[in-house]
């Protein structure tokens, strides 16, 4: 129960650190930064001798240049109507009433999938709402998947959903909160949905309050004034205001926006961790329908063999080294499963123009872990794209040195206050938003008389520029993600027999000895398949013909799974065979890595 | 200071539960007691144990009977079609069951454990049947409701009674599910080899010294298992079944095969955690039914599930890791113990510590997460057989098997036991097949069964009167001068049970009880809980919205909450309390 408060404080607390600072600074910051590499004098003094002459680009902040979601919705269906290889199924209906759309690609008949032998993979983008580019990276996928030339259909069945959580993404998409669901009543006061953000200096967004207030834990840093930090108490310094979504507190109970529209993420809805008193979890595991409908769709298609999650965690760009045992309450994969995201994460960010992206804070309760942790499904991760923290900064001021030294003399000096001030991720962020998009990306704050808090000051991250790229940006990063994954097709588990059959006499008595081998990276079930025993093992049949006797051996056994890359398991049997009959037949089958049928031929 | 106390006259109190209760009463309709013999309206053989299309014509039989006492309400349909009726037990005279507080009451979500069938109609048959001669069973149906589920697993019921079973068999719904993985479903299930109606054990002699078991010289039904230097010749071959599905393995996937009570919201696990868990929490027909009975239902006050067996009187947590709140320990400690003198042979136990672990349970999602005192009971306990303490009769589970034998042989004249006798076996050649029929060992013996299920009909029917019962005391009003007041009322809880569980205010679960004061031209500055009566000016105020305060730890049990404002105005006012579970109530007073 501790364990599961602290996740609980833990979750809501980096939720609202996150929320606080413009989203993403909730996520995880690699520990040891690859890119870019500590400036050397020279290029430092580049950066501050030319900075006009850096590539400065000119963006539109999104969602400028991306698809509103209903027009995604139809182009969906307009492809599905225009290409025969593509099927639109609606899997079910958001909290609002809209179309869950999963898109299929190639395989056989969409609802009936009985062809053995085909193995799926899943493509599921943006359960959060806010990451728009991940639908339009899914959509891209979508296009050229019902193109037709897609060489991973050769291959492999694909659904694709480029919208999981179409609600969120319709209100990120009009500027406000990711919020969806129906309405709750988040602050148990018997009323639904009454104190919720609200636009008041009518910018049409909805961003932050300073407001001044003695117990405020916040203050303005010095070297940018428009990064808000909390004060640090041990190096002197007092809190001046707090940190507020924009909005007016309707109920008047001084909690101010505790009860904003909808409630329920349902990104953090799914069974693996769930959490069962965060107020944004839902009632229960799979309350909403949108969990519920993906949930669903997978179990009804044990063929899944690999998935893909496109939202704002990444286990590909930063694999780790991966656990020995599950439990429950595990987030890293297993050792052997860890190696492949390993492989696979240097192949979809190879490219020298890709940059591996940050990943967010590893959520509880989110759909990935529940495919990995319950079903013991591959699942890759990628967040796509993460804002640049390597844009150059201007020269320190000299100050910032003074203050580091005065640290060391007092013995106090740590690997954080190392670091010159104005050099937070907020700062590099600031300098990269500046660069790109020529100070669109933040409102500068600016008072403004508040009817019930008095004098506030209101700006911040623009929504959703933390989260997504330029759109500009979008061409690279669907071809890239395109490319990848028609290079899944030769990694799926593929199984072959490798015989010898021996005549023990000339009577019609054989010994046949086989390995059944697994070719392709991809073993046929996860070692997290394994150890959830939730996926099928193969199962290896002898089929004799009439007449055919067997004398030693199992007539049909199974096999837990084989590794990927030529992992193989040997078997034997000795039967007995009338003279002339059609030799026997060994088959071996599997839901994710097809069908290997063997005659038994003296070889 | 001048403190004046204005006392209402009682009539002018709306104390919904109270009033009503002597407003209304229906004298027409109910069972007679004359000269000393009670004779109910409704016969009901409480000696046998019926089946789930049965068990609903006794409840038809009862609604008939007492139609202002008795609805349904379907709440959806098992696997194989049969209704999930729950029956709504209260007198709708006294109000709508919906504006009262109550009590579930479920059986058999283990289809084999038939027993809390009976036990949960046996509670509205006996509350009917009492109801004109026993003002405690009027009470509880006048103020209070009861939603009965007999069976949450009627499939698996029907199941253990119309197939071949053991006593542990059918504790599934009949889902189909592919417990051995080899893509196909329950098709290697038991096999009633010798058609007798009944899943024995097989045995086979063989070689001495090449077997396991040997037979008991006093009594060669009982196989001994061999230690030390003894030779045995006989082995066991597990119970009647063939290798249905050619796999090399003996009846290793039956009909259905998992555990509804695993299927739970609250610590649920997936299968290779928890066996039986199902894919997720309400993945089953049933308890995707009965959970959005109970979550749309916040004036459910108690839970009580019915099991089979060992005795036991059983409340999370269900895990170790799961904590507690120590007031509500408090509460299931005295209810829990007064069910141990109810209930000869039973002990009140915590599931995880005294039983085993289990993730997913009924009664652990209802109290952990929707904040409910909710237990387990697990009807009858083999030392009944013969009345003694159980460490004469071989611990919780069984007396040992001379004892159980002996019980057949002589107070069943041999019913309960299938002699061995001889079959032969597609695989194992000659055997013997025989044992206890499932009649014996988790249910009880058909002349014990009304004992039994009075017992723990009557622990529900305690659970329930210990329900939260608040009264608002007549409000005090002290004049501060120059218009201004201080109002003080004390909220009071007669009853054992909180009206939140500390459950429900740790981790907010559900809506706080809220007192609102409201008056004319009453203008309410500050409102709040008083922490110190001697000390008025203590209190944890707020002057944001004072006018309606929300007591997230709700009324304690046999406790009191004092609400003070400080007001302007004069005249009437009105101080009005509502919870989720406990009845509303309201107060007046005069400035």
């Amino acid at each position: 129960m501790a364990d599961r408060l602290a996740g609980l404080m833990l979750a809501v607390c980096t939720t609202i650190a996150a929320m606080m600072l413009g989203s993403t600074l909730g996520v995880a910051l690699p520990q040891e930064p690859e890119s870019p590499p500590a400036p050397t004098p020279e290029s430092s003094a580049d950066s501050t001798a030319e900075p006009a002459e850096q590539e400065i680009p000119d963006y539109q902040v999104p969602p400028n240049g991306y698809n509103a979601p209903s027009s995604m919705a139809q182009e969906l269906q307009e492809m599905a109507s225009a290409h025969g290889a593509m099927n639109l199924v609606e899997i079910g209906r958001s909290a609002a009433g809209e179309p869950l759309l999963m898109a299929s690609f190639g395989g056989p008949q969409f609802a009936n999938n009985t062809a053995p032998g085909t193995p799926a993979i899943l493509v599921v983008a943006n359960l959060e709402g806010d990451r728009l580019a991940a639908s339009e990276v899914a959509m891209g996928l979508c296009r050229h998947l019902a193109a037709g030339e897609a060489t991973i259909l050769q291959h492999a069945q694909v659904f694709v959903m480029p919208m999981a959580n179409p609600d969120a993404t319709a209100h990120a998409f009009a500027g406000l909160a990711p919020w969806r669901g129906a309405p709750t009543d988040n602050d148990r006061d018997g009323r639904l949905d009454e104190d919720g953000m609200q636009d008041l200096d009518g910018d049409g967004h909805l961003l932050w309050m300073r407001l001044p207030q003695p117990d405020g834990k916040w203050l303005a840093d010095e070297v940018d004034p428009r990064v808000s930090r909390e004060a640090d108490a041990s190096a002197g310094e007092t809190g001046v205001f707090h940190l507020l979504r924009e909005g007016m507190d309707a109920d008047g109970d001084h909690e101010r926006l505790e009860d904003g529209p909808g409630g329920v993420a349902v990104e953090a809805n799914f069974p693996h961790r769930w959490i069962q008193y965060a107020p944004d979890a839902g009632r229960f595991q799979l309350s909403e329908p949108e969990s519920r409908a993906l949930v669903d769709f997978v179990l009804m298609h044990s063929s899944i063999a690999l998935a893909v999650v496109l939202d704002d965690e990444d286990n590909l760009a930063k694999p780790g080294k991966g656990i020995d045992r599950s439990d429950a309450q595990s987030t890293d994969p297993l050792k052997d499963d860890a190696a492949l995201l390993k492989l696979l994460g240097t192949r979809l960010y190879e490219p020298e123009e890709i940059k591996a992206p940050r990943s967010a804070d590893h959520g509880n309760g989110n759909f990935a872990d529940w495919l990995y942790f319950q079903r013991g499904i591959l699942v890759l991760e990628s967040a796509l794209w993460s804002p640049p923290l390597d844009v150059k900064a201007p020269k320190l001021e000299e100050g910032d040195e003074g203050e580091s030294s005065e640290d060391d003399k007092q013995g106090k000096k740590s690997k954080k206050d190392d670091a010159p001030k104005g050099d937070s991720d907020e700062h590099k962020l600031l300098l990269w938003a500046d660069s790109w998009y020529r100070g669109a990306a933040f409102q500068p704050w600016a008072p403004l008389q508040h009817a019930q808090l008095g004098a506030i000051e209101i700006g911040g991250w623009m929504p959703l520029v933390l989260n997504n790229p330029p759109a500009d940006l979008l061409p690279e990063l669907t071809a890239n993600f395109t490319t990848f994954l028609d290079s899944l097709g030769k990694d799926l588990p593929q199984l072959r027999w490798s015989v010898k059959v021996t005549a023990l006499d000339g009577a019609g008595v054989y010994e046949a000895r086989a390995f059944l081998v697994c070719d392709g990276l991809l073993p046929t079930m996860t070692a997290m398949g394994r150890a959830t025993r939730q996926q099928m093992p193969l199962r290896i049949t002898l089929e004799l013909p009439a007449q055919g006797e067997l004398l030693v051996g199992r007539q049909v056994q199974s096999v837990e799974r084989l590794d990927g890359l030529g992992g193989n398991s040997e078997f034997s049997w000795i039967y007995r065979i009338p003279q002339g009959a059609d030799p026997p037949r060994i088959r071996a089958r599997s839901k994710t890595a097809g069908e290997a049928l063997v005659n038994l031929e003296v070889n | 200071m001048n403190i004046q106390k204005h006392i209402l006259p009682r009539a002018l109190m709306v104390c919904l539960g109270l009033t009503f209760a002597s407003i209304f009463t229906t004298p027409t309709l109910q069972a007679q007691e004359a000269g000393g013999r009670w004779q109910p309206k409704v016969e009901i053989p409480w000696n046998r144990y019926y089946s789930h299309g049965e068990l609903l014509d006794h409840m038809e039989r009862l609604r008939v009977a007492y139609p202002e006492f008795v609805e349904f309400i379907d709440i959806g349909k098992s696997f194989e079609g049969r209704p999930m009726r729950v029956m709504v037990l209260t007198n709708r005279a006294t109000g709508k069951h919906e504006d009262k507080v109550g009590m579930w009451v479920d059986g058999n979500v283990h289809g084999n454990e038939v027993q809390g069938g009976e036990a949960a109609v046996y509670l509205a048959w006996w509350l009917l049947e009492h109801y004109a001669d026993n003002e405690r069973a009027k009470d509880l149906l006048d103020r209070r409701v009861f939603y009965i589920l007999p069976a949450q697993n009627p499939d698996g019921r029907d199941h253990w009674f119309n197939a071949a079973n053991t006593g542990s068999s059918s504790r599934t719904g009949t889902t189909p599910t592919d417990n051995d993985r080899d893509g196909l479903f329950d098709e290697d299930d038991y096999d009633d080899l010798d058609g007798d109606g009944e899943i024995l054990s097989m045995r086979k002699q063989v070689p001495m010294g090449r077997g396991s078991h040997r037979l008991d010289q006093d009594d060669p039904r009982i196989m001994l298992p061999i230690s030390g230097d003894q030779q045995g010749d006989w082995i066991m071959l597990g119970r009647e079944g063939i290798d249905n599905d050619g796999d090399g393995r003996i009846n290793e996937d039956g009909k259905g095969g998992y555990d509804m009570n695993r299927n739970w919201p609250s610590d649920w696990q997936p299968n290779h955690i928890q066996y039986g868990a199902g894919d997720y929490p309400f993945s089953y027909p049933e308890t995707a039914s009965i959970g959005n009975f109970i979550i749309n239902r916040p004036n459910i006050a108690a839970v009580q599930s019915f099991h089979n067996s060992g005795g036991m009187i059983l409340r999370g947590p269900g895990d170790p890791s799961v904590h507690y709140p120590r007031s509500d320990v408090r509460t299931y400690d005295a209810l829990g113990e007064e069910g141990e003198l109810m209930l000869p042979f039973y002990k009140y136990m915590i599931i995880h510590a005294d039983l085993y672990t289990v993730h997913g349970g009924f009664v652990n999602w209802t109290y952990e997460g929707l904040g409910i005192f909710s237990f387990t009971n697990e009807l009858w306990a083999s030392p009944q057989y013969w009345g003694k303490d159980r460490e004469r009769t071989g611990g919780w589970w069984a007396s040992s098997q001379t004892q159980q034998l002996e019980f057949n042989d002589s107070v069943n004249l041999g019913e309960l036991y299938v002699d061995w006798h001889p079959y032969n076996h597609p695989l194992y050649g000659e055997i013997e097949i025989g044992g206890f029929k499932r009649q014996h060992g988790r249910v009880a013996p058909s002349f014990m069964i009304e004992e039994m299920i009075h017992r723990n009909a009557m622990f529900c029917a305690r659970h329930a009167e210990e329900i939260a019962q608040v009264t608002i005391e007549a409000p005090e009003v002290e004049d501060l001068g120059d218009g201004l007041f201080r109002i003080r009322v004390d909220l009071v809880n007669s009853q054992l049970m909180p009206s939140r569980s500390g459950m429900s205010a740790e981790h907010h679960i559900g809506t706080p009880d809220i007192v609102e004061i409201s008056g004319g031209d009453l203008q309410v500055l500050a409102g709040g809980t008083m922490r110190d009566r001697f000390r008025p000016e203590r209190m944890s105020a707020t002057v944001l919205e004072p006018a309606r305060l929300r007591l997230e730890n709700g009324v304690p049990g046999h406790g009191r909450i004092t609400a003070s404002w400080l007001v302007r105005g004069s005249g009437d006012f009105t101080i009005r309390y509502s919870a989720e579970k406990a009845d509303s109530t309201e107060e007046t007073g005069i400035l």
